[in-house]
């Protein structure tokens, strides 16, 4: 379970995050919706310790991010950043076995080699595995980012914005990816994601941030009326039901 | 051809190489006068065998400091030389040689390191503060660094009459190695051996801060060991050689093309890279002017100029 309690986030007296309150439960994947500079990427770094916290409290199943050492929770949250623009020149199998750091310290042992050759098939990224990172195209590479968060065996996934660069066929495959892996594995991920259509497909919760704060938040089918979309993101759209989810059509 | 086939090729090269090197000089060597004449193989002992081993050492010591400061600063165009760690280095020197001109050529190595780490922390701050948009922007912020040190080494040296060592300091020169002059140089070798051992921790850094601290590792400390590390080998061979510019920059950029950025695969490249062409510039030095010599900072100059403009007009930024 995720906690977030009086959280808020300023920067030069310009209140970019509201004191918010939210909890999350595991095992589900959590849609974070809302506009460009609602503060969507602020909430998923604050949670990552990318940035200190101002106010309150983070708690991942009762552990403070602000107390536990950083060893611990780097077991425990896994982050993908909108801007990963790390300049190595990696291979994406080394990429992986990095991020299993960790776990091994810098000594790989070989359950990490073996958690690199699951990754590299779940994501079907065994052929590109010896290519370096600033060889694949865009999407391989976002593709390879994932694979490398998973690698990190955090019960907690933090991604943000993963469909960037994914053609029809990999966003799906990812989306499909990310909730068998909600089944297979008992994963927790919090998902950034700017087509609505993908939040009510693939999620199980839908919390909206707007100007730093909470608009709504709840289950697809309950949540995203086209009152609550306009207010959201001031678009007029029409939200017809499909196979029994909520689409929106916005043309 | 298999990993292993070409690290013993290169291994043959540099052997082949080394024993090319020991036999040319000032003074002619043929392999039979080494048993039949006491004084040639006096020759080789104290003079020929010390300069191949401190080429290979400072070679393959550059090359790895090099490799080490890219990743610590994680630019690819940092290096000693752009970072102004030399000059840094060389106001430690001077400052102890007319404070406590007594102490020793270790502990003067020795302060000389720890202003050469003061000089790398300060750049490294300044670097959090800045946030670069062009990795090519570090050099120049370099240059800049380098000259407000450089000026006031350069102050002082003249006040205290000692223009000849900053010289020296700055200028690598082989010419002058003999046996006794050069042995503090095995340890800025084993200094190279512990950054391969940490390679795997120092490869972390170059994937920047956050994505670092997300998987729990040390950043800040790491930073620390490493520009430890490169202030006391730079300064080991600023000490007992003098600097030998730019070898740092070029030899990692281009093994970097071969083994990314994967430290304990591109480690041991850049050694033998670093290694192999700074004895055949040393040797081409000794070679060109025969019987005087070409300072082998000066040969690698041209090479290593050459290498990086090439580098530019290729315009590959991100690989370089
Ligand atoms: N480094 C920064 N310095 C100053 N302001 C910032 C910084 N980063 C973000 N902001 C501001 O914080 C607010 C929220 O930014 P944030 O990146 O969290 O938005 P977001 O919801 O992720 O938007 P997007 O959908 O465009 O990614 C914005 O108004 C932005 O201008
Ligand atoms: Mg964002």
């Amino acid at each position: 379970m995720i906690q977030i309690q009086n959280v808020g986030f300023k920067r030069a007296d310009k209140t970019i995050l509201e004191a918010t309150q939210l909890s999350l439960e595991a095992r589900q994947s959590i849609a974070l919706i809302g506009p460009n500079g609602a503060g969507k990427s602020t909430l998923l770094s604050l949670m990552a310790r990318l940035l200190p916290l101002q106010t309150g409290q983070i708690l991942f199943d009762h552990l403070d991010i602000s107390t536990t050492p950083s060893q611990v929770m780097a077991k425990k949250v896994g982050i993908l950043e909108q801007h990963s623009h790390f300049m190595s020149r990696l291979t994406v199998q080394d990429l992986l076995l990095y991020a299993r750091y960790p776990y091994h310290r810098g000594r790989p042992k070989s359950d990490d080699y073996d958690v690199v050759e699951k990754m590299l098939a779940y994501f079907e990224l065994s052929k590109l595995r010896a290519t370096f990172l600033d060889e694949l195209s865009g999407g391989q590479r976002q593709m390879a980012l994932v694979a490398m968060v998973f690698c990190q065996g955090t019960d907690y996934i933090l991604l943000d914005e993963p469909l960037n660069n994914l053609d029809m066929y990999h966003a799906r495959h990812l989306m499909t990816t990310l909730r068998r892996a909600i089944v297979d594995w008992n994963k927790t991920i919090v998902i950034v994601l700017h087509d609505i259509n993908y939040a009510s497909l693939y999620a199980d919760h839908i919390v909206a941030l707007k100007q730093g704060a909470i608009l709504f938040q709840g289950a697809p089918s309950e949540v995203l009326t086209s009152d609550n979309v306009q207010a959201l993101y001031g678009v007029e759209v029409d939200i017809i039901e499909h196979q029994g989810k909520r689409l929106s059509l916005h043309f | 051809m298999k990993p292993f086939s070409y690290g013993l090729l290169a291994s043959v090269f540099l052997l082949i190489l080394g024993a090319f090197s020991l036999f040319v000089g000032a003074y002619s060597i043929s392999i039979m006068d080494i048993w039949r004449q006491p004084e040639v193989s006096n020759v080789m002992i104290s003079s020929r065998i010390p300069r191949t081993l401190a080429v290979l050492i400072v070679g393959s010591i550059l090359g790895i400091v090099g490799c080490l400061s890219q990743s610590a600063m994680n630019n690819v165009f940092a290096e000693p030389t752009t970072l102004g760690t030399p000059q840094g280095i060389a106001l430690g020197l001077l400052l102890c040689s007319v404070l406590f001109p007594e102490i020793g050529l270790l502990g003067k190595m020795l302060l000389g390191a720890g202003m050469g780490l003061f000089s790398l922390l300060v750049f490294f701050a300044l670097l959090q503060k800045l946030t670069l948009s062009d990795p090519l922007q570090l050099p120049l912020i370099g240059l800049v660094y380098s000259a407000i040190l450089g000026a006031g080494v350069t102050f002082l040296a003249f006040e205290f009459d000692r223009m000849q060592m900053l010289t020296v300091w700055l200028n690598g020169d082989f010419a002058t190695i003999i046996q006794g002059r050069y042995e503090l140089l095995w340890g800025a070798l084993i200094i190279g051996v512990m950054a391969y051992w940490m390679a795997n921790q120092f490869s972390m850094l170059g994937m920047g801060e956050d994505l670092a601290r997300t998987l729990g590792v040390p950043y800040r400390a790491l930073v620390f060991i490493a520009l430890a590390m490169i202030a006391l080998a730079t300064s080991l061979v600023v000490a007992t050689v003098g600097m030998i510019s730019f070898l740092g920059l070029v030899i990692p950029n281009i093994v970097r093309q071969y083994c990314g950025d994967n430290l304990k695969q591109s480690l041991p490249w850049c050694a033998w890279m670093g290694a192999s062409s700074l004895l055949l510039c040393d040797v081409i030095g000794r070679l060109l002017t025969h019987p005087l010599e070409v300072p082998a900072n000066l040969v690698f100059a041209v090479f290593a100029g050459t290498v990086f403009l090439v580098m530019l007009w290729r315009g590959d930024r991100r690989a370089l």
